[in-house]
């Protein structure tokens, strides 16, 4: 058992140390959260950066984005301390799969499917990804609307940028529920605004599906009967 | 006793001689290591010794955009005040820390957790300045073709052939000004697939030109396949410099070769061989 007081940073460096060698990490986080209130949670890491850390709340189901930086919209929790109970396999694993560029309504679509394919109550779907909205022009949107309905709906690192005639969302291992949520939110917010939308594009897309219960090979082999590339696959997470 | 003095003698000079081989080979290689903290600190130091031509090979352990832990080896083909540019696998990645104040410190290629730079003074990259083309990529791709078999006649391998150029086309220009075309959307396609740095500039000349740097040339067929739905066939591309990267140091006659035959392509402005890029 790791207690780390570092920081993320150090969190997160000794995070993917350990899972490079091919150790599986259950993390338990005590976080002051930014609404108010603290919080103890055990769960597993699904990404983490010098900054971030996506955290999977396991008996609760739930995704908080941990950071330091509270100015941060995105982040959810102040990490005070961070301990790892490391194993030789908690039966935890993580699929990575590419899906192609193109409309977003059917990158959304693959994604569920792919995410539904995988049968066991221990599981999370994430999204990584660009997805741009562009709509019809001498229009204009207030960017910090959007950036609210973003906070409100997506649990994961995101962050939106509004240029000429586009609303660009950036996002990396964001629950799915939460994207999914966030643009028809969107949609609905530019509808009453008489915004008509021209197009909705994703680029660079992934998934990534955290389960527990469904073993490696019957999972791919679901996951590419939908026709979809299973880019990796991390046994020990 | 003499002959004990002269076996002295011999291993001091022995001494004298390792010690002066072994500072010298530290002098020739320069090694920086560090965390994913020092970033900053790293592209600092490529900057440091790149203006003063060393040239680096990168190796970095750092974690994808998609979450997995990845390692690259290879070869830094540009560095800026916070971002050091590597290419790798037919790709370059941009490699920064989040904690950098730089322009699009988001959505980067790679999270580094460690990076190490090794560094040499062998002369072995080409730089060729190319007069501006009043056409499309491929005519770009045709002069860089042009360059690469003359440098394959001087019977050198080259490592690595990577672009910067500015790109403008009037009628792409104000599409983009009156909100006809998803420019976000085509920077981030660019982008995103390792083809180097896209980006908008403005300008008081030309008030919106597309700016292209380090893309690897075998990629000039992906970037014109995402610009040509959107943009004419013509276009006005500037400002274009070929860097090349040869696998092997070239010899006297051969560098003597490459300045006369390169600079006898029609196209061509200057070349030049150099330590590093700058």
């Amino acid at each position: 058992m790791f207690d780390i007081r570092g920081g993320v940073t150090g969190a997160s460096a000794t995070y993917y140390r350990l899972v490079s060698n091919n150790i599986s990490v259950l993390a338990s986080v005590s976080v002051a959260r930014v609404e108010g209130g603290y919080l103890n949670a055990t769960g597993k890491i699904v990404y983490a950066t010098d900054s971030f850390i996506v955290f999977y709340d396991i008996p609760r189901g739930n995704t908080f984005l941990i950071g330091q930086d509270f100015t941060n919209p995105a982040v959810s929790a102040i990490p005070v301390r961070i301990t790892y109970r490391v194993s030789e396999d908690d039966g935890f694993r993580k699929f990575f799969i590419r899906i192609p560029d193109g409309d977003a309504g059917n990158m959304l679509s693959m994604a569920r499917a792919a995410c539904n394919s995988i049968k066991t109550l221990e599981k999370a779907c994430y999204l990584t990804g660009i997805i741009d909205v562009w709509y019809k022009s001498n229009s204009s949107v207030a960017s910090s609307l959007i950036n609210s309905l973003a906070v409100k709906d997506i649990q994961g690192i995101f962050d939106i940028e509004t240029v000429g005639n586009e609303i660009t969302l950036k996002i990396r291992s964001a629950s799915l529920d939460g994207v999914v949520m966030f643009l028809s939110d969107l949609n609905k917010m530019l509808a009453q605004q008489g915004i008509e939308v021209r197009g909705i594009y994703a680029v660079e897309t992934s998934e990534i599906i955290i389960e527990r219960g469904v073993g490696s090979n019957d999972a791919i082999s679901v996951i590419r009967n939908l026709g979809l590339e299973v880019v990796g696959v991390q046994e020990r997470c | 006793m003499i002959l004990k003095h002269i076996l002295l003698d011999i291993l001091v000079i022995a001494l004298l001689f390792s010690s002066a081989y072994y500072i010298f080979s530290l002098r020739k290689s320069y090694a920086y290591e560090g965390s994913m903290a020092d970033g900053l600190a790293a592209a600092y130091i490529a900057n440091y010794y790149r203006a003063r031509g060393s040239s680096f090979l990168a190796y970095v352990h750092g974690v994808s955009n998609e979450g997995m832990p990845v390692d690259i080896v290879g070869r830094v083909v540009d560095s800026t005040r916070a971002t050091i540019v590597i290419y790798s696998g037919n790709r370059t990645f941009s490699i920064y820390s989040d904690g950098q104040k730089v322009k699009e410190p988001f959505f980067k290629d790679i999270n580094p957790f460690y990076i190490q730079m090794k560094s040499n003074r062998e002369l072995r990259n080409v730089l060729v300045k190319i007069n501006p083309i009043n056409g499309d990529l491929h005519d770009l791709e045709k002069i860089c073709e042009n360059i690469n078999s003359v440098l394959d006649h001087t019977g050198l391998r080259v490592e690595i052939i990577t672009l910067n150029f500015y790109l403008f086309n009037s009628d792409f220009m104000n599409r983009i000004k009156s909100g006809e075309v998803p420019i976000q959307l085509i920077l981030y396609e660019i982008n995103t697939a390792g083809m180097g740095r896209a980006s908008l500039v403005t300008s008081v000349l030309n008030p919106y030109y597309l700016s292209i740097q380090d893309m690897p040339l075998n990629r000039i067929g992906d970037l014109d396949g995402i610009l040509r739905p959107w943009m004419g066939e013509r276009a006005f591309i500037s400002e274009i410099e070929v860097r090349i990267v040869l696998s092997s140091v070239p010899t006297q006659e051969q560098i003597s070769y490459i300045i006369k035959a390169v600079g006898a392509i029609h196209e061509v402005r200057y070349v030049k061989v150099v330590s590093e890029f700058w």
